[in-house]
């Protein structure tokens, strides 16, 4: 909201301060201020009314009255002019307003006899400090008042009307021009100013063409009403139209406004428009339901409890005041008891905490001292997801792979955007490899090999069904490497995943054959948990987390002596050393502790393996024959799986 | 006897010269020049997104917060109704919003704009008393420049006890600034408006000079006393429980500690920026 501080000055009769020092009262006691600007010899300050209060202070008589409580300079006492005496020979206008929900109150006054002309000097010079453009004494007139006090208004020109106004829904498929040249279509659920032909303006938002006033207009019928904040809302976000009027209307204006307004308005254009030959009309109210004024009630020991503060009756009462509460007080166990009628236009006061926010931001934040809270600590719940990101996050920091962040939105998902920042981020990400891939290509033009990795969510479909998953994905690159080292460098990669699961404590992991641009899929307890392709994985992060075991069980080593027995065989490229190993597993029985592939050995159509296997009990020394007779066994059903496979015995 | 301690004497001198030799021997034997740089496996590199995110929890855990987390697409309700900002309420306009072209039920879907959700999320499964620490990633549909982008890092806090008081959230932010930014600082409250909170204030923070005069102050987060509104959508009987709620931005915390010029630069994989931070 543009204030001119020019105008501020003439709400009182003291001297202001400079406007920095009113920026800075308003700061720290009611609102943020964007700027201030000098131009046209006044200073124009923009206050940041945010929405609670947008229905009291989007107006210079609400930033006034912010300024006059906060600095205790008592606000000019100005007499709301009366309607002057209503003459017979104006026309006559019906009011009938068919959605009284919509529509709390609707004001309207026919003036005869006025003389539509450009704006006095100091009215236009108003108006364009703040911005606005001047287009006639009679709109300005109504755009001034406004701004003074933050009930927008409204004027037809009375010949062009077609019998009274009628406050109604559009009918579906309604049209009307908008005082800016936009043709739109209504629809049932908005309302509208209409007459016996048509609509005439969208209540609370824009006015239309037909009724306009111009240079031509001699009667005015002037429109000061309430509308419903949500309905207001609505419309203007269907219609795309937000307007100074809307933008007051949707926060929820008082019905108490209308009338004081209205009453500044005729004033004006009675004094700038008027003329020796103006006459003015009985003005017609329709204002069936007044709402009450509601107490709220807050006790001192909740202010101060709320706040963490030790403020006095007296310096609580001191707000009060200053903010024209009215108020009783009674003492009740110990504390004191405020019962407060806030003044009609305050619509934001309903709660205690209302209060509180009150008097916290007039004493000043400043007050509350920094103390920590005296509640127990209680020792706080350990969130296994980010436990396990961290140990993640470290092996693969040891493996040389760095942390990246890459954007969420994309050209191909299962996730629509409905309203896409640009055309080729319409989806969100159902991976997290294709953001790494570019990654990848980017830093490969500065660094000759580079190793990333993600941790972030992904989004797709299952059945019909939204499913976000927390994904972990890693990729490597380099500039330039020839094709015999990359399945080295496929298997590096796979020994970074084999130090990922046991530093996770994931067991009983499976890399099972895949097919096109992939290499393996990895099950974990025969659990699908991701894949991997020549120069990258990506996992299902929150499986790996399920899937995480932290137990530990002891188990004590061996007393008596190991041996070891190797197997070496060829077998042809084909078939995977996972078959071989699995035989030996299936056959060498319980006195078998551990199976290692200690020598890998490829020619063009078949590999030599050497297997160790360490043999041992916990009960006695083994002999040799046992150990051999375990060995025979394994050799004995190698041979038998394959007739081609050459086991060296 | 004079003889003996000769002798000694001379094993002693030649034990030193033997050792002294055998040492000598090795080094030169191998060529190793101490100078040379030594070799590591090459360690990759944290982001600073990471770094701050860790040292917030860090510093909140510290002082008894849990971390909790929440989905990225978030429905209407948690985003924005359970935090007391009904539609066609002039609120909304405060969150520009991506939203879904997928519904859940009958119920719109978005991208959440906040971390707030999670407080609501939190309440509904957990008694109070509550300490929280949600940090996670948001979205906000608006154009990009240095100090913007459609998707950030935001952190939540969240503390509801029986006492716990506006002077106790300044207590608390007070103690995690200076441990976050390792030196004494200033806080300071502003008079603000949040629908889920009431009161609500805007905090600065004063970077002080060794006088503890406040060189310069920074609008860092917004945060306030939870509106009663929020608390029953959470389940929690506002009568009895009171507590506070803040939240701030990861990557505008990022900005400030490490003087990175544009928040653009955090989320393109860039290992040139990267690289500059720990490995550790």
């Amino acid at each position: 909201m543009m204030i001119s501080y020019k105008w501020l000055r003439e709400y009182f009769d003291k001297k202001l301060p400079t406007p920095e020092k009113l920026a800075h009262a308003l700061t720290f006691h009611a609102f943020e201020i964007e700027s201030i600007e000098r131009k046209m010899g006044d200073a124009v300050i923009d206050v940041k009314i945010l929405p609670n209060r947008a229905h009291d202070c989007l107006s210079h008589d609400g930033v006034a009255g912010e300024i006059s409580a906060i600095l205790g300079l008592p606000l000019k006492k100005v007499l709301v002019p009366q309607f002057p005496r209503a003459s017979k020979n104006v026309p006559r206008i019906s009011v009938s307003v068919k959605e009284k929900k919509l529509c709390e109150r609707y004001i309207a006054i026919v003036l005869d006899g006025v003389k539509v002309a450009p704006s006095p000097k100091w009215l236009k010079e108003r108006l364009e400090v703040l911005g606005q453009r001047s287009v006639n004494n009679v709109v300005d007139a109504t755009n001034y008042v406004m701004f003074m006090t933050g009930q927008p208004l409204h004027a037809f020109d009375y010949a062009k009307l077609s019998g009274g106004i009628i406050v109604r829904r559009a009918r579906d498929g309604e049209q009307i021009t908008t005082l800016d040249k936009k043709d739109l279509v209504l629809k049932g659920e908005h309302l509208v100013i209409a007459d016996k032909e048509g609509v005439l303006g969208i209540a609370g938002i824009k006015g239309g063409v037909r009724a306009e006033v111009d240079g031509a207009t001699k009667t005015i019928v002037i429109e000061s009403a309430n509308f419903d904040a949500s309905s207001v809302r609505m419309t203007s976000m269907r219609l795309g139209i937000k307007t100074d009027a809307s933008k007051r209307f949707e926060s929820g204006l008082t019905s108490y406004l209308p009338e004081e307004a209205m009453k500044k308005v005729v004033a004006l254009i009675v004094d700038i428009a008027g003329g020796e030959k103006i006459q003015i009309g009985e003005p017609i109210d329709i204002f069936p339901n007044k709402p009450k004024a509601k107490l709220v009630t807050i006790s001192l020991s909740e202010i101060n409890r709320i706040l963490g503060t030790a403020l006095s009756d007296k310096q609580v009462r001191e707000v009060w005041k200053k903010l024209e509460f009215v108020f009783t007080t009674k003492k009740s166990n110990a504390t004191i008891v405020y019962r407060i009628i806030p003044p009609v236009k305050r619509l934001d006061l309903i709660i205690k905490e209302d209060l509180a926010e009150e008097v916290g931001r007039m004493v000043g934040y400043d007050v509350l001292v920094p103390i920590m809270p005296s509640e127990q600590v209680i020792s706080p719940v350990v969130n296994a997801h980010w436990a396990l990101a961290d140990i993640l996050r470290e092996v693969m920091l040891g493996c040389g792979y760095s942390d990246v962040y890459t954007y969420a939105f994309n050209n191909k998902g299962e996730i629509e955007v409905a309203n896409p920042i640009a055309s080729d981020k319409r989806f969100l990400r159902n991976n997290l490899t294709g953001g790494l891939k570019v990654a990848l290509a980017e830093n490969l033009k500065y660094e000759n090999e580079v190793r990333i990795f993600e941790l972030g969510h992904i989004f797709g479909k299952d059945g019909g069904v939204i499913k976000e998953e927390h994904s972990f994905a890693g990729i490597f690159g380099f500039q330039k490497r020839k094709e015999a080292q990359m399945k080295e460098d496929f298997y590096v990669m796979k020994g970074v995943l084999t130090r990922v699961f046991e530093a996770l404590g994931i067991c009983d992991i499976d890399y099972r054959e895949a097919g096109g641009e992939l290499i393996a899929s990895i099950y974990a307890k025969d659990v699908p948990i991701g894949t991997m392709t020549i120069n990258g994985f990506e996992l299902n992060f929150g499986k790996m987390v399920e899937l995480a075991e932290h137990h530990i069980r002891y188990v004590a080593p061996s007393r008596f002596p190991s041996m070891i027995r190797d197997i070496s065989l060829f077998i042809p490229s084909s078939v995977n050393a996972g078959v071989v190993s699995g035989i030996i597993n299936a056959h060498a029985g319980e006195l078998l502790r551990s199976l290692m592939l200690f020598d890998v050995f490829e020619q063009p159509d078949k590999k030599s393996l050497a297997f160790r296997m360490v043999l041992q009990s916990n009960e006695r020394t083994l002999s040799d024959e046992e150990a051999n007779a375990v060995y025979n066994k394994v050799v004995d059903a190698l041979r038998a799986t394959n007739a081609k496979w050459e086991v060296r015995a | 006897m004079k003889n003996n301690k000769k002798q000694r004497l001379k094993y002693l001198c030649f034990f030193i010269v033997f050792a002294y030799n055998k040492t000598m021997h090795i080094r030169e034997k191998l060529g190793i020049d101490v100078t040379l740089p030594g070799k590591a496996p090459e360690r990759g590199h944290l982001h600073p997104v990471t770094l701050m995110m860790r040292d917030i929890a860090r510093i909140f855990g510290h002082m008894g917060f849990t971390i909790a987390e929440g989905p990225e697409i978030e429905s209407e309700h948690y985003n924005f109704d359970a935090l007391n900002i009904p539609k066609d309420h002039p609120a909304r306009d405060m969150w520009d919003t991506f939203w879904l072209k997928d519904k859940l039920g009958l119920e719109r879907l978005l991208l959440r704009t906040h971390t707030s959700p999670v407080q609501i999320r939190y309440m509904e499964d957990c008694e109070p008393p509550i300490r929280i620490i949600a940090p996670g990633k948001v979205y906000r549909y608006e154009a990009t420049d240095a100090t913007h982008e459609t998707q950030f890092y935001q952190f939540e806090g969240l503390m509801i006890g029986k006492d716990v008081s506006m002077a106790n959230l300044k207590g608390m932010l007070l103690s995690f600034f200076e441990q976050l930014f390792e030196r004494p600082m200033q806080i300071r409250f502003r008079p603000s408006y949040f629908p889920f909170t009431e009161p609500s204030v805007e905090i600065d923070i004063g970077w002080t000079d060794e006088k503890g005069k406040v060189v310069k102050w920074i609008e860092v987060m917004g945060a306030g006393q939870v509106h009663p509104k929020v608390l029953e959508a959470g389940g929690i009987d506002a009568s009895k429980w009171q507590g506070f709620a803040f939240g701030g931005g990861v990557d505008r915390f990022v900005v400030l500690k490490y003087g990175i010029p544009d928040v653009r630069q955090l989320y393109t994989g860039d290992l040139r920026l990267i690289k500059q931070f720990g490995t550790v």
